[in-house]
């Protein structure tokens, strides 16, 4: 009754009442944890201003936004993410962008004001100033608050604001508050799956500063990193996208510096110690290889991951760097390449790549229609010719133009933001490729090889059979069932036929989207969406023997527990991605006991495979009978984290089709 | 030309020898232990597995692809079952199919110091055959390995040892395998010899019933000089393929209180033991 009168209600509420309504249901949906009375109680609605200019209204958000948030004065550094506080915007979330904290921390705001003075663009030049007005206030009110603290951190960090914003840090500790500082406001402005980057090269000269003048001991320095990183992870919940720990904060260690030197300092090895030590599910940690990385480091990023923690992932510098010099990334640059949340390659501090907004392409969904038709082809090839002039319009309909919200707070440390005067969003950035996914691979390869070997070659069955199977969800067809998931060919097998229909689907989808624009600017495509237990829901079943609902493939990952870790890393090794294909490319598996047990020779399964060409390597510990007991009796479990797609999160916080589909993975990986 | 007959080539292996090796399961042994986990290898025989899990029949389950099938009277021989309900257990390979399979991970060796590794079944009863691959790995570089028992006759063994670098010796010393004879003492003793400037890793299943023959078995390992082994309990993980070889299972036990009490005696005896887990 009295959803039916709120119904009724709805079309005459004031627009004001309206906002502060969808604020408080997006406060809530951030803190599910609190109480609805706790939510409106403590809860502070930025609302949208519809007189304003999208980005003029995004700077008095900000000025306001400052003024509002509640400040914790009692942790080893200032962060100030007031998570009670929400920034409204009606346009498309700008997510998964890395900003360079190099550039952060050395700024200096009078120096990007005076450039900013130099500016013809009067509407850009103010704002931008009203920014950086509106940063050194709240540097001030922080500095203020502390000066009631009388404890000597509360000095210490007094003394950082606001004159870090006008410097070089000083020190480490310096550093790593200058950093805290902006990450925070990135978050506040709502600005999600914010990046942390390259801290080992970021933050090394400060460290070893620090270090041989006997301000830090190595002791001292570990201990200031891991609250920096238990800051960064402390608001998990508020700032989680789909499910808890989907926040998108990454430390990318390794890889190669400017110079083209590898990367692998005493940083590298301490934040992958504080990994192992603490086991953190957020933020993680991302390492990039090249043949060069020492075995050292491989053995460190090892112990690392067969802790359970999902971290590091692993990419692959050389493919991904040469790829994305083809498509289109200056080869000056990509060196400095980083990742979108999960695991979509742009190059840190000058992409505004929007690497997600489009939902993913499902190839299956394509096939199922073929089938559906009810046409008949009277070879594999005619089907298989169908399918794809389907799955061509498929990938043509998912890349939409998008009215993306702003950021003039991101566009102050963005490369050439304000040389060319304009929002990081709209021809500020230097790279703005956008991407999208292909979902449902695996599926798709697994069920055209059933078709082709059952239907057309041992004429077993028919695509009247297949249509009825899909329909009906296999009910009373357990023969039709049971042949498919127990045909001999499969994805991720290294036999030609498979890896030949892959690639060439691969070679396809390649083809297709680089017909695909969006602002005039090529699209990239990648074939590891995180949406695939989401976007199975209600897609029927498939040929691959998938019943209606049940989750797609995830990744480059097989679907058989015949296919053991050498032979996916080699199939995925003999996969060959265009340029454009570089939007991800992940191969995820779950590694057998054997190799947690002997580490050194996992080394050398992931350097060769690296060597091969794998893009990158996801690997998860999990033991079925440890995941069904942590379903039964989660108390026993608190701090168990399992990898879900791009992001660790403890096994607890997930929503039970999470935690059902993980043991089925698990399951399968163990007899593999 | 002759092949060889192969049961499994297993990638990514981490207990057959350093580094990751890629292990090839040769078919053939004239040991039955009981506890042996790959009854497949047992005979040399072509033979098959039946799976009655896959059968429809079996699972109550209609299709109109099993209205020929034998076990419906009709005239096809499960031997065709689309199900799958028979495998054979075995594959012959020619000496050039196999090296090109084998050096798929070449890398990987190089990598890991690791290589391939022979296994079974006993892979001697095969040595004619084998040789000529491993001549062309020896070629290619790649590091050989041998698991064997040594129950073969002395010029199988003559004919691997130039080119194998290293063995797992599997030691019979189980009261069920009454090899405490002379035969198999000096035959082992003259072959185990042969190895001398050889890498040797000393393996051992332990059963229970080791426990009341700890004497003898010490003193054989003493006589041919053996002063430290792997010991791995014995397990049942190869349950299932006797049922699918219709062979008959004999259990046999390995408990932890008395591994552990057997393991505790021969290091006291001077022979270190190193505890395998699975």
């Amino acid at each position: 009754m009295i959803k039916i009168v709120k119904q009724l209600l709805k079309p005459f509420m004031p627009q004001f009442f309206k906002d502060l309504r969808n604020g408080y249901i997006q406060i809530r949906k951030r803190n599910p944890s609190m109480s609805k009375l706790d939510v409106l109680r403590y809860g502070k609605v930025v609302r949208v201003s519809r007189k304003m200019n999208y980005i003029d209204d995004y700077v008095r958000q900000f000025s306001k936004i400052c003024q509002l948030i509640g400040i914790a004065m009692d942790e080893e550094f200032i962060y100030p993410f007031d998570k009670m506080v929400m920034r409204m915007y009606e346009r498309t979330n700008i997510c998964s962008i890395t900003v360079d904290f190099g550039v952060v921390i050395d700024s200096d705001l009078n120096n990007i004001r005076s450039l900013l003075h130099k500016c013809q663009n009067s509407s850009f030049r103010n704002r931008e100033l009203q920014v950086i007005d509106t940063i050194e206030s709240l540097a001030i009110k922080i500095c203020n608050e502390l000066s009631a603290y009388k404890n000597i951190r509360a000095k210490e960090l007094s003394e950082y604001f606001p004159v870090m914003l006008f410097r070089k840090p000083e020190s480490f500790d310096e550093a790593l508050q200058k950093i805290l500082f902006y990450n925070a406001l990135f978050w506040q402005m709502g600005h999600s799956h914010i990046g942390l980057g390259r801290l080992d090269v970021i933050l090394e000269d400060y460290y070893e500063k620090d270090l041989s003048e006997g301000v830090l001991t190595e002791n001292s320095a570990k201990e200031k990193l891991k609250s920096f990183v238990r800051l960064i992870g402390k608001d998990t919940e508020p700032k989680s996208m789909s499910i808890k720990g989907d926040t998108g904060q990454y430390i990318l260690l390794g890889g190669i510096d400017k110079t083209g030197k590898n990367v692998h300092n005493r940083l590298t090895d301490l934040f992958l110690e504080i990994f192992t030590e603490l086991k953190f599910p957020d933020p993680k940690l991302i390492l990039r290889v090249n043949d060069f990385t020492s075995d050292i480091l491989w053995s460190k990023a090892i112990e690392c991951i067969v802790t359970g923690i999902g971290s590091p992932l692993i990419m692959n510098d050389p493919p991904i760097m040469a790829n994305m010099s083809k498509f289109g990334y200056d080869a000056s640059d990509v060196w400095n390449v980083g990742t979108s949340a999960c695991w979509e390659p742009l190059i840190i501090g000058k992409s505004f790549d929007q690497n997600n907004p489009f939902s993913s392409a499902v190839p299956i969904q394509s096939l199922n229609k073929v089938i559906l038709s009810g046409k008949n082809y009277l070879s594999f090839n005619d089907l298989y010719g169908e399918f794809k002039e389907e799955y061509r319009k498929e990938l043509e309909s998912v890349v939409k133009y998008l009215n993306f919200d702003c950021s003039p707070l991101f566009t102050l440390f963005f490369d050439e933001c304000i040389a060319r005067e304009k929002d990081f969003t709209v021809g500020g950035a230097i790279y703005a490729y956008h991407g999208t996914q292909v979902l449902s691979l695996p599926n798709t390869i697994n069920a055209l090889l059933n078709i082709k070997s059952l239907v057309y070659d041992k004429k077993l069955f028919t695509l009247i059979d297949c249509k009825r199977a899909i329909e009906d969800n296999f009910v009373g067809m357990d023969d039709f069932h049971t042949l498919l998931i127990n045909t001999e060919k499969k994805f991720g097998s290294i036999d030609k036929e498979v890896l030949e229909l892959t690639n060439d689907l691969i070679y396809f989808t390649s083809n297709v989207v680089k017909q695909l624009k969006y602002n005039g600017r090529p699209v990239k495509v990648g074939f590891s969406s995180p949406s695939y237990i989401y976007l199975a829901k209600n897609v029927k079943a498939s040929l691959d023997g998938r019943k209606y609902g049940e989750p797609f493939a995830v990744h480059i990952s097989p679907i058989s527990s015949k296919i053991d870790i050498s032979e996916i890393l080699d199939f995925s090794s003999k996969l060959i991605y265009n340029d454009n294909c570089i939007n991800g490319n992940v191969v995820d598996f779950i590694l057998p006991s054997s190799y947690i047990k002997q580490p050194e020779k996992l080394v050398g399964i992931l350097k060769s495979a690296c060597s091969k060409g794998v893009f990158e390597l996801q690997l998860n510990v999990m033991d079925k009978a440890t995941l069904i007991d942590a379903k039964a009796h989660p108390e026993n479990y608190p701090n168990l984290v399992v990898r879900v797609w791009g992001f660790s999160a403890y096994f607890n916080d997930l929503p039970d089709d999470y935690k059902d589909n993980l043991i089925r993975r698990a399951e399968l990986y163990e007899t593999a | 030309m002759k092949q060889l007959r192969i049961t499994n080539i297993q990638r990514g292996c981490v207990y057959d020898g350093p580094g990751v090796r890629t292990t090839v399961f040769l078919k053939g042994c004239t040991l039955h232990c009981p506890w042996c986990c790959n009854p497949e290898t047992l005979s040399y025989e072509k033979d098959k597995y039946i799976d009655d899990e896959k059968c429809m029949l079996f699972q109550g389950k209609q299709s109109h692809l099993c209205k020929q099938c034998e076990r419906n009277h009709g005239i096809r021989t499960i031997d065709d079952c689309p199900f799958g309900v028979v495998e054979e257990t075995s594959k012959d390979y020619d000496v050039e199919e196999l090296l090109e399979i084998l050096l798929n991970d070449s890398l990987l060796f190089k990598e890991t110091k690791g290589g391939v590794t022979f296994s079974g079944g006993e892979p001697l009863l095969q040595a004619e055959v084998l040789s000529p691959l491993l001549i062309k790995l020896k070629e290619k570089g790649i590091h050989i390995a041998l698991e064997t028992t040594l129950v073969s006759p002395a010029i199988n063994l003559k004919h691997i040892i130039p080119y194998a670098d290293y063995f797992i010796v599997d030691f019979k010393f189980q009261p069920q395998m009454n090899l405490f004879n002379l035969t198999y003492l000096s035959t082992i003793n003259k072959l185990y010899n042969l190895l001398k400037c050889k890498d040797v890793t000393n393996r051992m299943v332990f059963v229970d019933e080791m426990e009341s023959y700890k004497d003898l078995i010490v003193s054989s390992l003493n006589n041919l000089g053996v002063s430290n082994l792997e010991l791995i309990a014995c397990h049942s993980l190869g349950e299932k393929k006797y049922i699918k070889l219709k062979m008959p299972i004999t259990k046999v036990e390995a408990s932890t209180n008395k591994l552990e009490s057997f393991r505790d005696y021969l290091n006291r005896s001077g022979i270190e033991v190193f505890l395998l887990t699975i």
